[in-house]
């Protein structure tokens, strides 16, 4: 294995969105996922120097301080202490200097030696941001090196720099009260990097206080309470608040600007800003943006490619195969119907998926997905949920395992468990494969149904949102905290590489799970349980299929007599989602539209959307939120599945047993009160949140009063 | 950046919340109420007592705002800027 030669290990550590991924590319030469948002990374991944293998480079989350608050925050801790790399690179972005040193002054305190490496010096010298590194050296004691990692300046020398430089470093000189606590707590320690370990102890911050004895622990605490009597305030606070001081001078100093702050790229962003977090355009761009992000990969560019797919190539793999084959029927049989049929059902979605994947790329580019957690913050505080778990649900429209793997992010342990929970409920790309079958068999080709089931699972989201907030009661212990990057222009390569790296990993699992799937499944909805050949009535999977299949006669499935073929189909599903449509296209092969009315199709479909997601975000879900939560979740979705789709069939078999002026009138009640609903929610909730202590001028603080 | 430090406080100046701080307004931290674990997280992305802040922009729906502080624009929500008891400097 390659960890045997490693000799070195560099960690890379720094703020959310400074650039450590890219950096992290540009010295391993590797391809992991960047974004201008922050929270691209939640994971710590390990590569090696492209030029030398023997040093190895690890990628952390960002971090403001070492601290741990989120999930993803305690992986860089974990690692710094317990992995003890043997050099810190500290990324800092150039244009937010001031923020990022706290950072660096407490990786001074914890032994390793560090270098600095100020990123993004191109963008500060366009601000006319001039950093004096010397100055900064001579303060700090460790190296300053100036990089742009995304243009590939200067990170050679900066390796360089990590192998010679050694653990010299200047602390920062807290009052004289402190240092006094500090040293005496240092006393008491016997470990490397003891100055750190004392600060985080009188801080009451440490995660591992199992390291201390229980005397050591009573003569610490002693130390916090009366440092923190001295002090009449909270000691992390006071210690936050004299290392920004202290930093404010040297930051003050390093930098001057010449040519002002404003320069072209912060104008831009202040001019689209001003549009897109505009007070009323704000909400109409949003669902602009995300309805053309969909109709591009549905019905657009994406949809063409699918049909010229399903028209030319299948039929033709199929006639080729059954030429080849033709003196081996049961052969011929499996392979034209059972793999090609299956297989090529869910190979047809790729240039949609694709489509699809290449707008989120371009959207996480752009800095946008940032500005998504901003505007709908306030909606969703609404639901027990938080901007940040909108952007995960954006996500989530590409495939649930990243979607659940970025709520990392989120700090409030609860939100994080509903969030994981409700994401799934967001059509992924696979759903979309089984949305797109069913609205060109089904309903009519027309792109309104597939969208409509994106508004489906957005209200699913909301209700589903209110329930789980009816039951569990609110935690207030978390800030959110939330950065807004600078607009960037979508690097064309990058999006490429992202689209081509889905649809490879789709393509496999059609392959694989898929091919694996469709040989069982024909198998097995020809031969009996006696291993007879029989017709698909008779087969095994017509058996389990029609113990199963009462379950959901209520929801429709079974109104054109084809229940048991969709019942197995949603079980299937659970392998992958994908194949709900190669199960169906297997079964059912010739005559689709006649199996089951429009109705109970749009309820199959809301069913399958809602429903428990496949095996790898179950598995993910389960790994991210625990078991027994995780179980919780599955059983919760199956509820608002059945629910939904139970609603979906019954309310819309009554509006068609009545005339369409009912319908009419009926329609035009349901949107009156959504419309007044919204009104009024914005009347009353503007600005303010709760209003025992609210001070604002809304209308329910007047009509209390 | 070089105005930081100039935060001498409005003369006849009240002290109000900082979530009422009119957009574009520069207003110097006083104090803040927040629990000292909740306001740790934000202390330490620099919005501590004694710095001017600025208020940016606010959401389309009223809650998080885009604040300026030290340098760089931090969004924290109207819940958590309501404890930071603020009063107005010169521009």
């Amino acid at each position: 294995m390659k960890s045997t030669t490693v000799k070195f290990t560099i960690a890379l550590c720094g703020n959310p969105n400074s650039g450590k991924t890219t950096l992290f590319n540009a010295i391993t030469g590797s391809n992991q996922k960047v974004g201008n948002w922050p929270g691209v990374t939640v994971e710590q991944k390990t590569g090696f120097c492209k030029n030398n293998h023997e040093i190895a480079v690890v990628d952390t989350p960002g971090v403001y301080s070492l601290s741990p608050f989120s999930p993803d925050e305690q992986v860089t801790l974990q690692f710094l202490l317990q992995h003890k790399p043997n050099a810190i690179i500290n990324v800092v972005d150039c244009t937010n200097l001031q923020r990022s040193l706290f950072l660096t002054t407490q990786l001074l305190e914890l032994d390793i030696p560090l270098v600095v490496a100020l990123n993004m010096q191109d963008e500060a010298r366009a601000q006319g941001i001039i950093t004096d590194t010397k100055f900064l050296q001579s303060k700090f004691g460790c190296k300053f090196v100036e990089i742009s990692a995304a243009k590939n300046i200067g990170v050679q020398q900066l390796i360089e720099q990590c192998t010679t430089c050694t653990a010299y470093r200047k602390n920062i000189t807290f009052p004289p009260v402190m240092e006094n606590a500090i040293a005496q707590t240092q006393k008491l320690l016997h470990c490397d990097n003891s100055r750190w370990v004392a600060i985080k102890l009188l801080e009451d911050n440490l995660p591992t206080q199992t390291l201390h004895t229980t005397q050591q622990n009573e003569r610490i605490t002693a130390l916090r309470q009366k440092l923190q009597n001295q002090l009449g305030d909270d000691v992390a606070v006071r210690l936050a608040e004299e290392r920004h001081n202290a930093i404010a001078a040297v930051a003050q100093q390093a930098q001057s600007c010449c040519g002002g702050t404003q320069n072209a790229a912060n104008l831009r962003t202040q001019k689209i800003d001003r549009i897109v977090l505009n007070k009323w355009l704000a909400f109409p761009i949003f669902a602009l943006i995300l309805s053309l992000m969909f109709y591009l990969s549905i019905d657009g560019v994406g949809g063409w490619l699918t049909k010229l797919i399903n028209k030319h190539l299948t039929p033709l793999l199929q006639n080729t195969a059954q030429r080849h084959l033709a003196n081996l029927p049961t052969i011929c049989n499996l392979v034209s119907d059972g793999i090609i049929g299956g297989v090529m059902s869910v190979v047809s979605f790729v240039p949609q998926i694709a489509i699809l994947f290449g707008c989120i790329a371009a959207l996480e580019a752009s800095g946008y997905m940032s500005r998504i957690a901003f505007i709908t913050d306030r909606l969703l505080c609404k639901i027990g949920l938080g901007g940040r778990s909108f952007l995960s649900m954006v996500l989530g429209c590409g495939c649930s395992v990243p979607a659940i793997m970025a709520t990392r992010t989120i700090k409030n342990i609860k939100e994080r468990n509903t969030t994981i929970t409700l994401t799934t409920f967001m059509p992924c790309s696979a759903k979309l494969a089984i949305i797109s079958f069913f609205t060109t068999h089904l309903l009519g080709g027309n792109a309104l149904f597939a969208i409509s089931f994106y508004f489906l699972s957005i209200l699913s989201i909301i209700l589903g949102g209110l329930v789980i907030r009816a039951f569990s009661h609110k935690q207030q212990d978390d800030c959110f905290v939330l950065e807004l990057p600078v607009y960037r222009a979508p690097n064309v390569k990058n999006v490429a590489k992202q689209m081509w790296e889905r649809s490879k990993a789709f393509l496999l699992k059609a392959g694989s799970v898929i091919f694996v799937a469709s040989v069982v499944l024909w198998l097995m909805q020809r031969y009996d349980f006696r291993l007879q050949e029989t017709g698909p009535q008779h087969s095994m999977l017509a058996t389990i299929g029609k113990v199963f299949a009462p379950i959901f006669y209520p929801l429709g499935f079974n109104d054109r007599g084809c229940g048991w073929q969709f019942a197995i189909s949603t079980f299937t599903g659970l392998a992958a989602k994908e194949t709900v449509v190669t199960t169906l296209q297997i079964l059912l092969p010739n005559n689709i539209e006649n199996c089951i009315s429009p109705l109970g199709a749009y309820s199959f479909v809301a069913y399958n959307l809602l429903t428990v997601p496949c095996m790898a975000a179950i598995s993910a879900s389960i790994s991210e939120q625990g078991v027994k939560n995780g179980l919780v979740a599955m059983a919760f979705q199956i509820a608002v599945a059945y629910t939904v789709s139970f609603a979906i069939y019954n309310v819309g078999t009554f509006m068609q047993k009545h005339n369409a002026n009912a319908q009419a009138i009926i329609c035009c009640i349901a949107i009156a009160l959504i419309l007044a609903l919204c009104v009024k929610f914005l009347c009353n909730h503007r600005g303010c949140k709760s209003c025992h202590n609210c001070t604002n001028n809304c209308r329910k603080t007047k009509l209390i009063k | 950046m070089s105005n930081i430090f100039n935060n001498k406080i409005k003369k006849n100046s009240t002290v109000f919340s900082l979530s009422l701080a009119k957009v574009g307004s520069r207003c110097k931290v006083i104090y803040c109420t927040l629990p000292p674990k909740r306001f740790l997280r934000l202390a330490e992305i620099g919005l501590t007592r004694g710095t001017t802040v600025c208020v940016l922009q606010k959401a389309p729906l009223g809650d998080p705002l885009q604040i300026s502080v030290r340098g760089c624009a931090i969004c924290i929500r109207a819940s958590d800027a309501r404890h930071f008891t603020v009063a107005e400097v010169h521009n």
